[in-house]
């Protein structure tokens, strides 16, 4: 019940999950060029890669229209 | 997970050697699309394969008409056109990422020629590539386990459909986990798409060009028949061409669909000709305004 009252209250910040999440597609979009301009290395770029990732996952379906 | 897709032809080129656009062609040519012998056992694809699989490896989805078990839900016409993304994306993008992959990987170790998208995806991008390829898996066996639950229920009208899907589900899975039937998949995506369109042919002619041609769309519904003959033999005698062409003609069944539609497409026009002789006169007074 609790959980179910934090997660509408969330979901009510449309436009902040919306740069959140969009912010996060930049953070799985950007490693792989950096890595190809050798700015960062293999390592790096998965772990920026996955935290991009998990972000996506857990901020887009509080917003994203069913 | 398009992002993503993209991501692994990105991370590919540096470690095949692409440090500039310069670099390319010449990688490109050496290392990457090298041609050569195909595996054992299987057919060489040409850039000729790699075009006709391209359009019609969903086939079944979008020319045999499966597609429209999900849009009969689209609340515009235009909704179709998100098949486009997945043909477009899915199929020759995320196409030319797997091949760069598949080329790291020989780069790497040239005796590891196994095709196994996990452990690529993995070497590439980590955690985030084994993700993308399991939703990947995911989001393309949805629709068509619901489709495959929607034809189990026509078969048994009184059973659940949630108890079919689920079924239709659980054996797709127990088949995937055995390599002997998931590594034939290319050839099974091909037959089954072969099955499927002739009646989307049928589908097509029927709601685009019956009343043009002066003949009764829906006809079993009009006739209040359960069997279009019409339909049902434009189906089988396309099959048996495409099937012969593939057995006798030398045809590779990659390229027996894009001529099999309009056999379908002419056999369905012809029969109904036949078929609605009778009707023939009734339907094409009222198609006339």
């Amino acid at each position: 019940m609790i959980a179910t009252q934090i997660i509408q209250s969330i979901s009510g910040c449309k436009k902040t999950l919306q740069a959140i999440s969009f912010v996060a597609l930049i953070v799985c979009a950007a490693p792989p060029i950096l890595f190809y301009l050798d700015r960062i290395d293999m390592d790096a770029m998965k772990r920026w890669m996955l935290i991009g990732t998990i972000v996506w996952f857990a901020v887009t379906p509080l917003w994203m229209k069913k | 997970m398009v992002v993503v897709f993209l991501s692994f032809g990105v991370i590919a080129l540096p470690q095949l050697g692409v440090t500039s656009l310069s670099d390319f062609w010449t990688v490109a040519n050496e290392r990457i699309w090298t041609g050569g012998e195909p595996l054992p056992g299987r057919v060489k694809f040409t850039f000729w394969h790699v075009l006709f699989f391209a359009w019609f490896c969903n086939m079944a989805m979008h020319i045999g008409m499966s597609d429209l078990t999900i849009f009969r839900y689209a609340k515009k016409s235009w909704y179709s056109v998100a098949t486009a993304a997945g043909m477009y994306l899915g199929h020759f993008m995320a196409w030319i990422s797997a091949s760069l992959l598949y080329a790291l990987q020989l780069h790497r170790d040239p005796t590891m020629t196994d095709v196994l998208p996990g452990p690529m995806a993995f070497g590439a991008a980590g955690l985030v590539g084994v993700i993308c390829v399991v939703i990947a898996g995911w989001t393309t066996a949805n629709p068509t386990i619901y489709r495959a639950g929607l034809a189990f229920q026509a078969i048994a009208p009184s059973t659940s459909r949630v108890k079919v899907t689920l079924f239709a589900g659980g054996l797709a899975t127990l088949a995937g986990m055995f390599p002997a039937i998931a590594m034939q998949l290319l050839d099974f995506v091909a037959l089954y798409g072969l099955v499927l369109m002739p009646m989307g042919a049928v589908i097509f002619i029927d709601f685009w060009l019956m009343r043009r041609l002066g003949l009764r769309d829906n006809y079993a519904e009009w006739k209040r028949i359960s069997f279009n003959w019409a339909a049902g033999l434009a189906w089988i005698l396309t099959l048996l061409i495409c099937l012969g062409l593939v057995a006798f003609g030398g045809l590779q069944i990659f390229f027996a669909s894009l001529p099999g539609w309009f056999i379908a497409a002419a056999l369905y026009i012809v029969l109904s000709k036949w078929y609605q002789r009778n009707d023939f006169e009734t339907a094409s007074q009222e198609a006339t305004p």
